[in-house]
């Protein structure tokens, strides 16, 4: 949004106009961030409570992080416009059942892309290892973004509580 | 010293920072003085994109505007009257501050704003004994109101009364009615390009706004009326907000209230869908200019389906325009409510130009109704006298007891003027999208109408490089339709509205020319 929209805000009416149009997009970011993170916390209460803080969170961790990737995936899908190869949609015919075929093949490809490294982690402490160590990568990251977040959260304050 | 605050402390204060935003809304109007609480209201409405040609009160052919000629039996009826540019920013800008396009500047597409050191010459910046507020479905209006704002109590969210609309954003963030949606727009809703920023949330979202579009579809064959992508509405909600509210506004009250139909895309309710489809009525082919089908014959059949659909939504438009007359005249309001009704701009099925974003300036762009009820008036008067959308600001000066100020560049309306119309008046429209807002036209058409005579004048496109400038002239009295051009520079009458063109644009011209 910082290059789309931003430049054309701040040039028909002011950069602190501009600003706001990111603090709100942040802020909407966070709400949904947030809602995520509460969906994995719920999740987190199917897993056995005899598991180590460690294994818990790489497990947790990483099925939020393919979420994420697939999320991201299908944006790409659409702002690529990539067609459905050929092959792919005269093998959906030929089984007559096109739709079941598709949805089953997605759930099938989604449930191993995300069991395959949920077992890696329950069973390898090495990958379990690694995937902690990326995490603190990622939360150094993420607290870039929280920053953000709360930098326009004031934005949006100032610019609403305003006499 | 205080304890500080520890994780869970703050985050309990993150959460509680919405509600706290939203009830400390400030209120906007507590010190409004209403010293003259005798004063007649006025209420402005106006309806997107609709043409004089075809609304029925103004002779055509089909009865699409039954309900307005039933309500101008009680007021007076503009038969020339001319917008001042063929799109919404032009044309309001003109209407709302009483003066052309080029002293406005608001005409380009960058610039969707009134020119710099201006913004307090508006019609509302007058009437502040009265309660001022303003609402458009269209969003070409919020810049203008951003401009006026320090000059109306309210200004409506557009998104208020939008379908999808269920967060209701405008009331969690009072100041930022704008950009507030823009970004939710962003996060949530597609793109041209079919994404959206956010990764989760957004596709329940649609679904969801979706599923309450769907459920209208029964009561919309063509589609349920929207601008832009996915901004739905039924115009029905507007009317039923400005039934329910216009007897709760402080009086008097100044209310704009601008409603997009019959504007594209024309998507009227199931029962106004085909009316005219079974009545053969066939306008006669037009001769197609440079400007308009690039000299490729017209396709008539196209050109028929489009008016059709057309006429059926604006005989949607007016049917919602009868239920809010019958509703405000019932509850008493009109007895002292000044009632004006107009468009911004008309619109264009024939010469192969369909719409009104064209260079062309012909009568169904450009003529567009008005209608002026006056609280108590009981008999229908007639005006053939041209008159402009700039007259509407002096126009309401006057009948409000308040002084014309000297930059407004329209002329106060017969019969509420002192004196007679002068015959020698010339009025303006302008075209000039692809200007600059703060530059000199050019590319650019002018329009002058003078009595019975309309000059336009097209400058500066590409196609006119090799033949230079074009000017046509019609007589509007005895050829409406602009089929001869009779412009021929020996004619006295050519010469001289071709001079007098000429002479305004140097004259507007001259603080931006170079030295």
């Amino acid at each position: 949004m910082a290059f789309r929209d931003f430049g054309w805000v701040a040039e028909r009416t002011n950069v602190w106009d501009g600003l706001g149009l990111l603090s709100y997009a942040m802020a909407f970011a966070l709400v949904e961030t947030i809602g995520v993170f509460l969906i994995v916390v719920l999740l987190g209460f199917l897993v056995p409570s005899g598991w180590g803080a460690d294994k818990r969170l790489a497990l947790l961790g990483i099925l939020f992080l393919i979420v994420s990737l697939w999320a991201i995936l299908g944006q790409m899908y659409s702002l690529f416009g990539y067609p459905v190869p050929r092959w792919a949609v005269q093998f959906l015919v030929w089984t007559h059942h096109p739709l079941r075929m598709l949805w089953g093949g997605v759930f099938a490809l989604a449930t191993v892309s995300a069991v395959l490294p949920a077992l890696l982690i329950i069973k390898r402490e090495k990958v379990k290892g690694m995937i902690i160590e990326t995490f603190d990568r990622i939360s150094l990251l993420s607290s870039i973004y929280v920053f953000f977040d709360l930098v326009g959260i004031v934005i949006i304050a100032i610019r609403n509580l305003q006499l | 010293m205080g304890k500080a605050l520890n994780k869970r402390d703050f985050l309990k204060l993150l959460a509680a920072l919405p509600p706290s935003i939203y009830f400390s809304k400030p209120f906007r109007h507590p010190d409004l003085l209403l010293q003259n609480p005798d004063a007649k209201n006025v209420l402005i409405i106006v309806f997107d994109t609709l043409s004089a040609k075809n609304i029925s009160l103004y002779g055509y052919p089909r009865e699409t505007m039954p309900n307005l000629a039933r309500i101008a039996e009680k007021g007076t009826v503009y038969h020339n009257h001319f917008a001042g540019g063929n799109w919404t920013v032009p044309g309001t800008a003109s209407l709302l501050t009483g003066t052309y396009p080029w002293t406005h500047r608001a005409f380009n597409d960058e610039y969707r704003t009134i020119l710099e050191g201006r913004e307090r010459n508006n019609i509302f910046h007058f009437f502040d004994q009265y309660y001022r507020i303003g609402y458009s479905h269209n969003s070409n209006l919020y810049p203008f109101f951003d401009q006026f704002s320090p000059d109306l109590e309210q200004i409506k969210s557009r998104k208020d009364l939008f379908i999808s609309n269920v967060l209701a954003l405008h009331e969690l963030f009072p100041h930022d009615n704008d950009i507030a949606p823009i970004s939710w727009d962003r996060m949530m809703t597609e793109a041209e390009k079919g994404y959206t920023y956010s990764l989760f949330f957004a596709p329940f979202y649609q679904r969801y706004s979706q599923k309450i579009v769907d459920d209208l579809r029964d009561d919309f064959p063509r589609g349920v009326p929207r601008t832009g992508a996915d901004n739905y509405f039924l115009l029905e909600d507007g009317m039923n907000w400005l039934m329910s509210q216009a007897g709760t506004f402080p009086r008097p009250f100044l209310g704009y209230f601008h409603f997009l139909p019959p504007h594209r895309p024309y998507n009227p309710r199931r029962e106004f869908v085909n009316v005219f489809s079974n009545d053969y009525y066939v306008e006669k082919p037009k001769p197609g200019l440079y400007a308009g089908n690039e000299g490729k014959p017209p396709n008539l059949r196209y050109q028929g389906v489009q008016r059709q659909f057309y006429d059926e939504f604006i005989l949607y438009a007016d049917s919602e325009l009868g239920r809010l007359y019958d509703s405000l005249e019932q509850s008493g309001i009109l007895e002292n409510t000044w009632l004006i009704f107009t468009s911004d701009h008309g619109e264009m099925c024939e010469r192969g130009v369909f719409g009104h974003r064209t260079p062309v300036l012909y009568q169904p762009v450009i003529h567009i109704p008005l209608v002026i009820l006056e609280p108590g008036q009981t008999k229908r008067q007639d005006i053939f006298t041209p008159t402009s959308a700039v007259d509407v600001l002096p126009t309401l000066l006057k009948i409000t007891g308040q002084e014309i100020p000297g930059w407004a560049e329209g002329t106060v309306l017969p019969p509420f003027a002192d004196t007679a119309p002068n015959p020698e008046r010339n009025l303006y429209a302008l075209e000039a999208t692809n200007s600059e807002a703060h530059g000199v036209l050019n590319p650019a058409t002018a329009m002058l109408v003078k009595d019975r005579y309309k000059l336009t004048y097209y400058f500066g496109y590409g196609q006119l490089k090799k033949t230079g400038p074009l000017f046509e002239l019609y007589d509007l009295e005895n050829d409406p339709e602009e089929l001869n051009n009779i412009h021929d520079v020996n004619s006295e009458i050519s010469q001289e509205l071709q001079n007098e063109m000429l002479a305004k644009i140097e004259e507007v011209d001259k603080p931006y020319r170079n030295g």
